[in-house]
């Protein structure tokens, strides 16, 4: 078979780039709560909508986007800041009250659940269930010319905005105050409490972070295939929590690495032809690490969670 | 009865026990003493099944038990406490411990199923050897109490008459009296005593040297991981390497 | 002969025992079709509750395990396959199923059960999805290898099995679900039953009591997986039409919402959760697109107020707990939501004018925001919080619904589009949830560690 690997490489790299920026959310709120948010794939459909609707107006809740009322590139800090304020109602709606009782974590689980499905309806209601688009020519998707393989300015634009936010989000992590407060609340809520930290807006800032990063990557996935649906989420969803497993749970860097591999290995088994039994690479794939080695190609010791 | 030959367990190049060398006679109370971090629970777990050494052999009356599988060294008779109570707090005290009696039990689920009076004859059997255990350790008024409510002295009573109840020959106790006050130290020292007078083999972690000297018939000495001293009680308390262990160097 | 014989008994039994529960059946069935339940519903809603009691096996044994997904896709498929291809006898299908599922169960578990908490779940979560792929390809896969010329149809990849017979009657789903709540229930206090809840509540103090940790946590994977597997087949034959997505990621999780709505502190509460996660969505089917939105935040709504399932609000100590005004403030908090629920968007599709229960919905608004308000004042008292309270979020929350709220009123008077009413409930919502205190309690459901396992 012949395959155009430079070409599947650049194809991987934008993708791969996606996946992570939606795995980084996954991981960060599983590293700050030791929490699976399963509503985090409403929240990347939620930041693709927000987008759209802040560059289209009122015509996307009746009809499909005839003419763009602001310029296209508004439509990612958009996203970012609806996603964000929809992922922190999340947490103050479905994992707050349970945090405040210290209910099981398996009970907020269903309540991420729950809240998937309440965020994912509502979409639909606003939105309608069929597919929504930008106008045709109002994104730069036409092929950058004179490059040796065919990529797109959107698909350029998303990888370098993935790869930015993604050193952005290290940094923050690593080196502001913020992510100091971040990885101590992740250590021990209680430790940190009493270190004065102010934990409720740790959580907060934590959910906020996670669920910009899903708008991006949400809004990016909807411009570059130029489609959105409310349940866009669902094809993600759960390549992210493979992504994140895959990387070690709860490990930034994991994540990203994580993310250009799985985009990695779909990319080529589509290539090679066996688009039919891709997902199965990938989770056989990821049982395999789990087994082998439950921590993840990066995961360090279970205690170190930061 | 036990005997750990050159037994060392390292955690990532850091080791907790070092060469450790014991011998625990037939029917003795032997203390196990050291400083906080020496390496006591480690010892307990290593014995117990939950760790396994990286190197040395622990034999359990002639049977090698380093690398069985905890519930099969419970089956040949080792039981053993916690040094933080592990009760099963959403069950009663009684279900405590006729979870404990599990091994002695034989009904499967198609027997508690459809064969009801084989299920009945033993759930009675049970419940009545369980019931006299907890008459023992003076818990019995609180039978069907959740554990997770008792008192802190009857949880760490109820531990013991837990681990008394898959019938062991060899008891190990993980700091039974931390936070007891003295006259609850001394009655279980006196539980202790019983165990003894029983038969059953008893290895106790303890800090508080009273108690050590009510019960033990040899002590041995841990610190950071290597085995410093043993000998009877009043010998090792002592001991100048002992004393160095617990206050320190004078440099 | 003699099988002969036996197997004609065995028969004469069961169809005994059908005839028996039809006669006891039909007069309920009847009545429940008459509040709207008919009958395929209801029979979904005991498949629902037999799955539930699947996943309670595992759970009750410390599992986070999300596989009876994918044990139900194998038993749904083994025993379709097996009536209409080969033309078994219902009951010999679904034992099929059943142990078609069970030894796919003992390969899987052996590795897989090693791992605890959220890897466990996501190791299952894979095995579900590798079930459902090979479902989907088998056809392919087994043409491609034994016989090129010849297409070899199974499996039907994602047009899946249809025109099935629908063999599953409502009377086989009850003796089912008697069955095996009958397990549980005998379970529960047997040697047995005692070990798996013994290893959920500490496994290191179980395994040196002498439990064999490793044998039970596969019994009770396996024992999980064939009770899926029944329920398989017996969903397989009561729609007709089974296709692989209909077992994928999205029922591993419905399943454990069954469970932990239902509550794991009883055996009967998978089985509460299966049925009324069924019945609500159905009862709020007259909602049209709203349905879904609703049935997500009733999830929510139950698993806020009813943290230990649904059953728990059959426990005395439920109403007695937390203090003077916390039973009230439960069941306040409940009753305003139940009020929205019932009222706040049937009067949308009812158009503004009619009216429910004697309110109009701008009465309703003033109530929410009047509970919301009373919530607000009454917890800024630490003691009645028993807790750590922060009262700057609890205003910014009250402040923030009382905004929407007015925000309601305005779109009201603006002939509102939908949007207006969906961001006024949720903001109700947001009220009720975040406003109200919360007091620390005792759950029944077990610790985190032990069940879902730390991460730390």
């Amino acid at each position: 078979m012949d395959i155009n690997v430079p070409q599947q490489l650049v194809n991987a790299l934008w993708l791969g780039g996606l996946y992570s920026l939606f795995a980084l959310g996954y991981a960060l709120i599983f590293s700050v709560l030791g929490l699976l948010n399963l509503s985090h794939s409403a929240v990347f459909a939620c930041g693709a909508f927000v987008g759209l609707y802040t560059a289209c107006g009122d015509e996307v809740f009746t009809t499909t986007c005839t003419e763009l009322d602001r310029p296209i590139w508004i439509v990612i800090p958009a996203a970012m800041i609806g996603a964000g304020i929809v992922s922190v109602a999340v947490d103050r709606v479905a994992f707050w009250p349970l945090r405040k009782r210290n209910a099981p974590r398996m009970n907020q689980l269903i309540s991420s659940i729950g809240a998937a499905a309440l965020l994912v309806n509502l979409l639909q209601i606003q939105f309608g269930a069929a597919q929504q688009r930008f106008p045709f020519g109002s994104i730069p998707n036409d092929p950058v010319s004179g490059l040796p393989v065919v990529i797109t300015p959107i698909q350029i634009t998303a990888l370098v905005i993935a790869l930015g936010l993604m050193f952005a989000l290290r940094i923050l992590v690593k080196r502001t105050r913020l992510g100091r407060e971040m990885r101590t609340v992740a250590f021990n809520e209680r430790v940190a409490s009493l270190l004065g930290v102010n934990v409720d807006r740790t959580y907060m800032t934590a959910f906020f972070i996670a669920g910009a990063l899903a708008g991006a990557a949400g809004m990016m996935y909807g411009l570059a295939f130029n489609s959105m649906t409310p349940f866009m989420g669902e094809s993600v969803s759960l390549k992210g929590l493979t992504v994140i497993v895959l990387g070690g749970l709860g490990s930034i860097e994991g994540a990203v690495i994580g993310g250009f591999l799985i985009a990695a290995i779909e990319v080529f088994s589509v290539a090679l032809g066996r688009s039919d039994i891709r997902d199965a690479f990938v989770f056989l794939l990821l049982f395999v690490i789990l087994v082998v080695r439950p921590r993840g190609l990066l995961g360090q010791g279970v205690e170190d969670r930061a | 009865m036990l005997e750990l030959h050159h037994v060392s367990r390292e955690f990532g190049g850091l080791a907790a026990l070092c060469q450790v060398k014991m011998v625990v006679p037939q029917g003795k109370v032997v203390g196990l003493i050291g400083p906080n971090g020496a390496g006591k629970t480690t010892l307990l777990n290593c014995i117990s099944g939950l760790d396994s050494p990286t190197s040395g052999e622990i034999i359990f009356d002639g049977t090698p038990i380093h690398s069985r599988s905890p519930h099969r060294i419970t089956a040949l008779g080792v039981s053993r406490t916690y040094q933080n109570i592990r009760l099963f707090k959403e069950m009663t005290t009684l279900e405590n411990v006729i979870v404990g009696q599990h091994i002695h039990g034989r009904s499967t689920l198609l027997h508690s199923m459809f064969v009801w009076p084989y299920h009945w004859r033993e759930e009675s059997r049970l419940k009545k050897d369980a019931l006299a255990l907890l008459e023992r350790f003076n818990i019995g008024s609180v039978a069907h109490v959740h554990a997770g409510t008792l008192s802190y002295g009857d949880q760490r009573r109820l531990e013991m008459a837990r681990a008394l109840a898959t019938r062991p020959r060899l008891v190990l106790l993980d700091e039974p009296t931390a936070g007891m006050n003295a006259v609850e130290t001394h009655q279980l020292g006196e539980q202790i005593l019983r165990m003894h007078a029983d038969g059953i083999t008893v290895v106790v972690v303890e800090h508080d040297m009273a108690l050590i000297g009510q019960v033990c018939d040899e002590v041995y000495v841990l610190n950071f991981g290597e085995m410093i001293a043993n000998g009877a009680p009043q010998a090792v308390k002592q001991d100048p390497k002992v004393i160095e262990a617990y206050l320190g160097h004078e440099d | 002969m003699r099988v002969a014989i036996v197997i004609d008994i065995i028969n004469a039994i069961f169809e005994f025992i059908f005839n028996v529960l039809n006669g006891a059946l039909d007069p309920i069935l009847t009545q429940l079709a008459e509040i709207g339940f008919r009958e395929p519903v209801v029979q979904f809603m005991l498949i629902n509750a037999i799955l539930g009691l699947s996943i309670y096996m595992t759970l009750n044994c410390g599992l986070f395990s999300l596989a009876n997904a994918g044990f139900m896709a194998v038993g749904a498929y083994v025993s379709v396959i097996l009536t209409q291809k080969y033309d078994a006898e219902f009951g010999l299908s679904l034992l099929g199923g059943a142990l078609a599922a069970g030894l796919v169960a003992i390969p899987i578990g052996l590795p897989v059960l090693r791992l605890r908490s959220v890897y466990l779940a996501i190791a299952t979560i894979g095995f579900g999805e590798i079930v459902r792929i090979v479902v989907l390809n088998v056809d392919t896969i087994a043409t491609d290898l034994f016989n090129p010329d010849e297409p070899i149809e199974l499996t039907f990849g994602a047009r899946g099995i249809s025109r099935i017979p629908k063999l599953t009657e409502t009377a086989h789903l009850v003796f089912f679900l008697i069955l095996m709540g009958y397990l549980l229930y005998r379970m529960q206090r047997s040697r047995f039953g005692r070990a798996m809840t013994a290893i959920r509540q500490d496994e290191k103090v179980a395994t040196t009591l002498g439990i064999n940790v490793v044998y039970y946590k596969n019994m009770a994977f396996i024992l999980g997986a064939m009770i899926a597997g029944v329920a398989g087949g017996f969903s397989g034959h009561a729609t007709r039409i089974i296709t692989p997505k209909d077992y994928g990621f999205d029922k591993a999780v419905d399943i454990l919402a069954y469970a932990v709505l239902g509550g794991l502190g009883h055996w009967s509460g998978p089985i509460i959760g299966g049925m009324a996660l069924k019945a609500i969505p159905e009862r709020l089917r007259y909602l049209n697109e709203y349905t879904g939105a609703l049935t997500g935040a009733v999830l929510l709504l139950i698993i806020i107020y009813l943290p230990s399932g649904l059953v728990s609000l059959g426990q005395p100590s439920f109403w007695r707990r937390g203090g003077r005004f916390e039973g009230a403030r439960r069941l306040a908090g409940i009753g305003v939501a139940l009020i929205v629920l019932t009222n706040m968007l049937p009067l949308r599709n009812l158009g503004s004018d009619e009216v429910l229960l004697g309110l109009e919905y701008w009465h309703l608004w003033g109530l929410g925001a009047g509970v919301g308000l009373i919530y607000w004042i009454t917890s800024r008292q630490p003691a009645s919080t028993g807790g750590r309270f922060s009262l700057p979020m609890s205003a910014v929350t009250g402040l923030l619904a009382l905004g929407l709220i007015i925000a309601g009123l305005i779109g009201r008077i603006d002939q509102p589009g939908d949007g207006y009413y969906v961001l006024v409930f949720g903001l109700l919502l947001a009220t009720a949830a975040g406003v109200i205190p919360y007091a620390p309690q005792h759950t029944e459901t077990p610790p985190a560690e032990q069940v879902e396992g730390s991460h730390a």
